[in-house]
């Protein structure tokens, strides 16, 4: 007699439908879904146009029923210029983690699936370039290639990749003596094969939480690049470069730097909670 | 009559998981007897651990005690309160876990552990704990006891550390002690030695013991009571003999047809595997919780109503109600499994293959001698075409090395091996050619990590076939991955689940399905069935002789387990530390003239039948490391018939005792010949004057 399949046992849903179960991650989502529809739908929420100054407001910018938010020293709106600048940060933090990512995978698949001269030259090369404190990194890296969306994904992609490819190293080194490996080979699968679709695929649990992790940071990082004014060239909105103009009058006009800096607050709190919420679910299973 | 030690009244326990309340154990009531020492066997995930955990209070916050009591020599340990329980562990009962390293702090020495239990729960002085503890190793035979005490666990072997465990326990001189599976895990040399120890410390301090495990010849060897447990309900209780003799429940009876039984093998008797798997707790069935792998199942009387334990006779209880009604238990099965004829034309031949490790780099070795370790040394046997080949040795043997050069995931350092025509010894999987690498296929040992988690069971048969050009086109691929799964008797809707849906034994089954995708003509099994339970060992097994009989495959079958190889192999291949001790057909291999080092190893097997007197021949030590060994013979440090200086010097010489039976020993052969069989029933036994 065969045996039975107990069909009343079904998969455990995957780690992104069960999201809803855990409140913190419901937190999180919520606080980053609020500024990506901000920032998605800018352009249609008859704002005015966030490098737009008005000079009469400039004498008196605190909130007012023209400006909700106020303005900032130059006369922009506030409310606009928060807007437009999620726009920015939810664009460059996923693109330059997305292209970590890729390098930083590439390179822990290699290092680890490898090892040898191959490991030991990416494992030392990662451990000089994470030797550096970050932020001192960035400032030597965009101060010498200058300022501009391409460069600070570069930046991040440098600094981001070591770290990711760490953990998937770690990864691949306890995934590669499993016997579905030795029956890939088996199978005569190439390297590249065994790579991407053996060994991959079981790094995504903690990859995922290391992405939410790993966007928190970046945004954080977008900020102070602005602040130190090496983020996004003027006079497009920044959060970071916000803040720093606003510093001067923060005494008068506190509004101008806080409310740019509770929306960075905001935003990496939104990822980080997210992250905490995956992790406490991967480790419920 | 006197009061038994411990009483354990209608007890149900409870896990709290995420979904829901889950009962761990239903209905368990037994009673031991001062000094009995009483057996608790089943299979995984029936909840004798749990009875453990629960007679220590150890249940954790997720578990309760949701009705019945414990009581321990008056006292109603459910009811007690922490402070009280405190005071029964340790002092009235001691527990020996599974894992004896787990169960030993790495970061104190062996002494300072054993001298905290006189200290704590006999306000010893340190002076007087350090005596007790320096002789409570002496009685568990540990060598130099007073160097031990100085030593940190990881300077101990697994064997030696079980030791200082149990030592540990004996110390507070506790009136009970809770084995829970203290030899799973250790080589069945050193589990021999063990039980020993077991057994003689239980003479000699009076302890009562709850021995649990899953090994019915373990328990066989060292209870005098035992209970068997399914699904969180005790199913059957009788002293040993008779459980043995004359079990009563279809599920012990169907445990005791599982298992492999020497002096049977698969021309004599099949196995009887018990259908079906464990239901999980929530699809229980109302009544009898084994109806739905019952062969004996009977509606009206065995679904209804929870089923209650019948008196069968003194002392012999069963939870079953048609006990009387079933046929009596015929210990050999009738049932004969149709095999292939031995002796083929020769398919693989090893010679003189080598395999050894350098321990230093390039660099490190011009300055010193460096250290190899040899896992291969030497091998030289063939196996025929349609025939079972079976590697047996303990740990260390280098049975898996030997298996990794074969499948070309290793290369060898010397020497030859061929399969037909084919030279593969140094040929790596990457540069065989398709046909070769079809032709040698692998089913592994451990069920978790044959499949990959991330991908449906289905898809690593499909990509096999692709891969072997077995068939290209969609459709032509789903079939084959029908068909290979019809073969291992599985639904074929079971190919879109993913691997952790699935149970252990099933897993198996789509390893055995992957592996015959590219029609191999060598299967190599290593250690397939060690990690499941026996019933499901049972069905994979004759699944895979019914394979290989219909397919026609030459079999390498890797296992540490005497019985079972001796139930399934044609040709024996006894290995020790790398070398070849002794080689022949299954029959040769275990009657006499025996190796000194297969003679031991078949007298420590532990046989599931207490009629079964075994020679007691029990080896010093466990197996050295395999670093920069002696010329001579490997076994010369352990074996019991040593000869002298000869065997340390010299490599033994092989003596063919005729039927291609080679001994590589340097006793003579008449006097190997001399030895009498390693296995007797008391039955002959008493037959003869």
């Amino acid at each position: 007699m065969s045996e039975q399949i107990h069909s009343e046992e079904r998969a455990p849903p995957s780690l992104i439908r069960r999201l809803p179960q855990s409140r913190v991650a419901l937190v999180g989502i919520g606080l980053v879904l609020f500024w990506v529809i901000l920032a998605l739908f800018a352009p249609w929420l008859g704002l005015q146009p966030p490098n737009a100054q008005d000079y009469a407001a400039i004498a008196e910018p605190k909130p007012s029923a023209a400006h909700l938010l106020g303005t900032d020293p130059l006369g922009r709106d506030m409310l606009s210029r928060l807007i437009w600048g999620a726009r920015t940060v939810l664009t460059v933090a996923p693109l330059a983690v997305l292209a970590a990512y890729l390098v930083g995978c590439t390179l822990g698949l290699l290092a680890g699936y490898y090892g040898g001269l191959l490991d030991t030259v990416i494992s030392r090369l990662s451990d000089v370039i994470l030797s550096f404190p970050v932020i001192v990194l960035y400032v030597i890296l965009i101060a010498n290639i200058g300022p501009s969306m391409l460069n600070i994904i570069v930046a991040v992609v440098l600094a981001s990749a070591p770290g990711i490819g760490r953990i998937v190293r770690g990864l691949v080194l306890e995934l590669k003596s499993q016997d579905f490996v030795a029956a890939a080979l088996l199978r005569r699968e190439t390297p590249l094969y065994i790579m991407v679709v053996e060994l991959l695929p079981n790094c995504r649990g903690p990859l995922i939480t290391d992405f939410c992790l790993r966007l928190g940071y970046t945004t954080i990082t977008i900020g102070i690049l602005g602040f130190l004014g090496l983020g996004l060239p003027p006079p497009d909105p920044d959060w970071g470069g916000m803040v720093q103009q606003a510093t001067a009058m923060i005494t008068v006009w506190p509004h101008m730097a806080l409310l740019p800096s509770a929306a960075l607050c905001s935003l990496v709190l939104g990822f980080n909670l997210l992250a905490d919420g995956l992790r406490e679910l991967s480790l419920r299973e | 009559m006197t009061a038994p030690l411990l009483a354990i009244k209608d007890l149900r326990v409870e896990y709290r998981g995420a979904g829901g309340v889950v009962p761990a154990i239903t209905d368990v009531s037994l009673a031991i007897m001062p000094g009995e020492s009483f057996g608790l066997v089943g299979e995984s995930g029936c909840g004798k651990s749990t009875l453990a955990m629960a007679v220590m209070g150890h249940l954790g916050l997720a578990g309760r005690i949701a009705r019945g009591e414990i009581v321990l020599e008056g006292q109603n340990l459910v009811r007690a309160s922490e402070a009280e329980l405190r005071r029964v562990r340790g002092r009235r009962v001691a527990m020996v876990y599974q894992e004896p390293g787990a169960a030993l702090n790495p970061t104190m020495t062996v002494g300072r552990q054993l001298m905290e239990v006189p200290i704590t729960h006999q306000d010893a002085s340190a002076v007087e704990a350090r005596l007790l503890a320096a002789r409570m190793l002496a009685d568990v035979h540990m060598p130099d006891p007073d160097l031990v005490l100085g030593r940190y666990p990881h300077q101990l072997s697994g064997g030696q550390k079980q030791r200082v465990v149990i030592a540990m326990a004996l110390l507070a001189n506790p009136a009970l002690l809770l084995l829970d599976e203290p030899t799973t895990g250790l080589d069945v040399t050193v589990e021999a030695t063990v039980l020993d120890l077991v057994n003689e410390l239980r003479g000699k301090y009076g302890t009562t013991l709850l021995y649990i495990s899953h090994n019915l010849g373990v328990i066989a060897k060292v209870c005098d009571r035992v209970a068997v447990m399914y699904a969180g309900e005790l199913v059957e209780e009788a002293p040993v003999g008779e459980l043995f003799a004359s079990p009563r429940h279809p599920y012990t009876r169907g445990l005791l047809a599982c298992v492999p039984r020497i002096g049977q093998d698969k021309r004599t008797a099949a196995f009887v595997p018990i259908p079906g798997q464990v239901a999980p707790p929530s699809a229980h069935p109302a009544g009898c919780v084994f109806a739905p792998r019952c062969g004996q199942f009977r509606a009206g009387i065995c679904d209804g109503t929870p089923i209650a334990l019948h008196s069968a006779a003194e002392g012999h209880r069963v939870r079953c109600e048609r006990w009387r009604e079933l046929p009596p238990f015929e210990r050999a099965s009738a049932a004969t499994a149709a095999v292939a004829a031995r002796g083929g034309s020769p398919l693989l031949a090893v010679e003189h293959l080598c395999k050894s490790y350098e321990m230093a780099s390039p660099i490190v070795s011009l300055f010193r001698h460096p250290l190899s370790v040899v896992a291969n040394d030497d091998l030289s046997f063939t196996a025929r075409r349609g025939n079972i080949l079976a590697l047996v040795g303990e740990s260390g043997s280098g049975k898996s090395t030997f298996a990794r050069i074969l499948a070309g995931l290793q290369s060898a350092t010397s020497g030859s091996l061929r399969l037909g025509e084919a030279e593969l010894a140094k040929l790596p999987v990457n540069r065989r050619t398709a046909a070769l690498v079809a032709a040698i296929q692998m089913v592994f040992q451990h069920p978790e990590s044959t499949l990959n988690p991330s991908h449906s069971v289905g898809w690593p048969i499909a990509r096999a076939i692709k891969k072997f050009a077995a068939a290209r086109d969609r459709r032509a691929v789903d079939a084959r991955v029908s068909a290979l799964l019809e073969m291992v008797r599985l639904p074929s809707a079971i190919r879109f689940r993913k691997p952790r849906q699935l149970s252990g034994g099933q897993k198996q089954r789509i390893a055995i399905a992957r592996a015959f995708a590219g029609n191999p003509e060598l299967l190599l099994a290593d250690e397939p069935v060690s990690a499941l339970d026996v019933s499901v060992q049972a069905a994979i097994i004759n699944l895979l002789l019914q394979i290989q009989l219909e397919q026609g495959t030459t079999m390498v079958f890797i296992s540490h387990d005497l019985a079972l190889v001796r139930h399934i192999a044609d040709h024996v291949v006894v290995m020790y530390l790398g070398k070849v001790m002794e080689a022949g057909p299954v029959d040769a291999i275990f009657a006499p003239p025996y190796h000194p080092y297969t003679e031991a190893l078949l007298s420590a097997v532990p046989v599931p039948d207490p009629r079964v007197q075994q020679k007691r021949i029990r080896l010093e030590g466990e197996a050295p490391s395999p670093i920069n060994l002696p010329k001579g013979c490997r076994f010369a440090g352990r074996c019991p018939r040593k000869l002298g200086e000869i065997c340390e010097r010299e490599a033994p010489p092989l003596s063919d005792a005729g039927a291609g039976h080679i001994i590589a020993c340097h006793i003579p052969l008449e006097e190997l010949r001399r030895v009498e069989s390693v296995f007797a029933t008391s039955e002959s036994a008493a037959a003869r004057p």
